[in-house]
């Protein structure tokens, strides 16, 4: 009985902080409407895609508007050229210039 | 048949648990690492899909790019006249962009040139920048920037302007007339922003010219058809619309956050296959509990229901658990370590708080892979055993 009752009482810890963290964390961080607009009033301004989480090559700062030829200006033949080129790669555009891509 | 909770065999479960503590915890901890680490990267790859999809539908509906020779190069403005005539073009603007390279840190510097001197550019400036000075923008030697850029500077000792050199060789002074929002450092970290003028200057372009075009429309079902225009007439231009930025936002961590989800089912497995093989192989002693357990006149059926409760039990809470620990390393701590996966290796790293996305569907299927997972590899074995006879099983 006190064994099932522990397992109940941790379980029920477990859902509660869960549940607790979830709201708290939606009420805290959040975008607000405020940032909403902000952001959307920079990037009206602005104009250019994506984040600045990577800055090492236009490829992977501006990947949406990149192609499938931007590697070659830095490097013809090393596709991981940066370390983040393993998380960003050039966009899958419907118009990657005129050239079909297979690869 | 409706599934009853057999209170009397859920505390044997949970006692039985308790007799093999060591190797229960092993396995316990285990799971929760596994699913802890995919759950952290899920979430922090949903985190910056949520800042990029937030600012999709103010992004440019068209973006006109020209290639020669398979190399991007720069649009002759005289083209925006030329075909605004198209039907359903409301609006086209030259746009001046490019990136800077700064030496002595080794970082590059996005550069945009607008025009500002025109009203809507300040009232939409003074909502995006703090500290910000409209009269040196408007006397043109005047620049806005990101916060890592401005931080990047002050390491070099340019507290308040900044010498550019252009690419004659000249130097071009340019005061920093305000900085960016912090709340925007995700978007505007390595970001300066110039007047046209400075900007054709500093890059070294030729004034007749632009980097790109955006274009407006009135109706935006009719993209499609006024992109396949533009690339009749200039077939030497590339449109990329929204959609095209949308998927490339949806795809941007698939590559990453994939990979892990392979590690992950890999790892999975192993793991799996590991608490299977040891379950088949049950130990002496178990094998005879199950069997005592059986004279005493258990039948398979409890004997499977109790073995459920133990590793049903175990799994959940190894989840629930680990999902509250991802919740908290990741909007608590904001990431340490793992976060660095996302970011380069640049210098010009943004100081962002993780905005909070909670992705139901991410979790359902980390249950999925987890849960019901250990339940099978752990109940088929038992299954096996619990068909058998008492006395065959206890000799």
């Amino acid at each position: 009985m006190s064994a099932r009752i522990t397992f109940f009482a941790l379980f029920f810890t477990l859902c509660v902080t869960l549940m607790a963290q979830v709201f708290y964390f939606s009420r805290t961080q959040a975008l607000t409407p405020q940032m909403l607009t902000c952001k959307e009033a920079f990037s009206t301004l602005v104009g250019l895609p994506d984040l600045a989480l990577v800055s090492e090559t236009h490829y992977v700062r501006h990947r949406s508007v990149s192609d499938v030829f931007s590697y070659f200006g830095d490097s013809p033949e090393l596709l991981e050229y940066f370390p983040s080129t393993f998380v960003y790669h050039y966009a899958p555009n419907t118009q990657p210039s005129r050239m079909e891509r297979d690869f | 048949m409706i599934f009853k909770i057999n209170f009397l065999l859920l505390d044997y479960a949970i006692r039985s648990l308790m007799r093999r503590f060591n190797k229960n915890f092993f396995i316990f901890l285990i799971l929760s690492v596994l699913i802890f680490l995919l759950a952290s990267v899920l979430m922090i790859a949903d985190a910056i899909k949520l800042e990029l999809n937030s600012t999709l539908k103010t992004l440019p509906q068209i973006t006109l790019q020209r290639f020669i020779a398979g190399k991007q190069s720069d649009v002759p403005i005289e083209r925006v006249e030329a075909l605004l005539d198209i039907e359903g073009i409301r609006s086209m603007t030259p746009r001046l962009w490019g990136y800077y390279y700064f030496k002595p840190a080794g970082v590059n510097f996005s550069v945009v040139g607008i025009d500002a001197y025109e009203e809507q550019y300040s009232s939409t400036l003074s909502k995006v920048v703090q500290k910000f000075d409209i009269k040196l923008l408007e006397k043109e030697n005047g620049m806005i920037v990101g916060e890592g850029v401005k931080k990047v500077l002050s390491e070099n000792y340019y507290a308040d302007f900044f010498n550019f050199i252009t690419p004659d060789g000249k130097w071009k002074r340019v005061q920093i007339a305000g900085i960016f929002h912090s709340d925007l450092a995700l978007e505007s970290n390595d970001l300066i922003i110039l007047p046209k003028k400075l900007a054709y200057a500093i890059l070294g372009m030729d004034e007749s010219k632009a980097t790109d075009i955006v274009v407006h429309v009135a109706n935006v079902k009719e993209i499609p058809t006024i992109v396949q225009k533009i690339t009749t007439r200039y077939p030497d231009m590339r449109a990329i619309t929204q959609d095209d930025i949308r998927i490339s936002y949806q795809n941007i961590f698939d590559y990453k956050s994939g990979f892990f989800l392979a590690l992950f089912t890999v790892c999975a497995f192993a793991f799996f296959i590991i608490v299977y093989d040891k379950t088949s192989g049950l130990s002496s002693e178990e094998k005879r509990e199950i069997g005592i357990l059986k004279a005493v006149g258990w039948s398979s059926e409890h004997i499977l229901k109790e073995k459920f409760y133990e590793s049903f039990i175990l799994s959940l809470s190894a989840f629930l658990l680990s999902i509250s620990c991802a919740l908290f390393y990741v909007y608590a701590l904001q990431a340490p370590l793992l976060r660095n996966i996302f970011m380069g290796y640049s210098e010009l790293k943004p100081a962002f708080l993780l905005p909070f996305s909670f992705n139901f569907s991410m979790v359902v299927l980390l249950f999925l892979l987890s849960v019901p997972i250990y339940i099978a590899a752990t109940l088929i074995p038992s299954w096996r055993t619990s068909t058998l006879d008492a006395d065959e099983v206890m000799r």
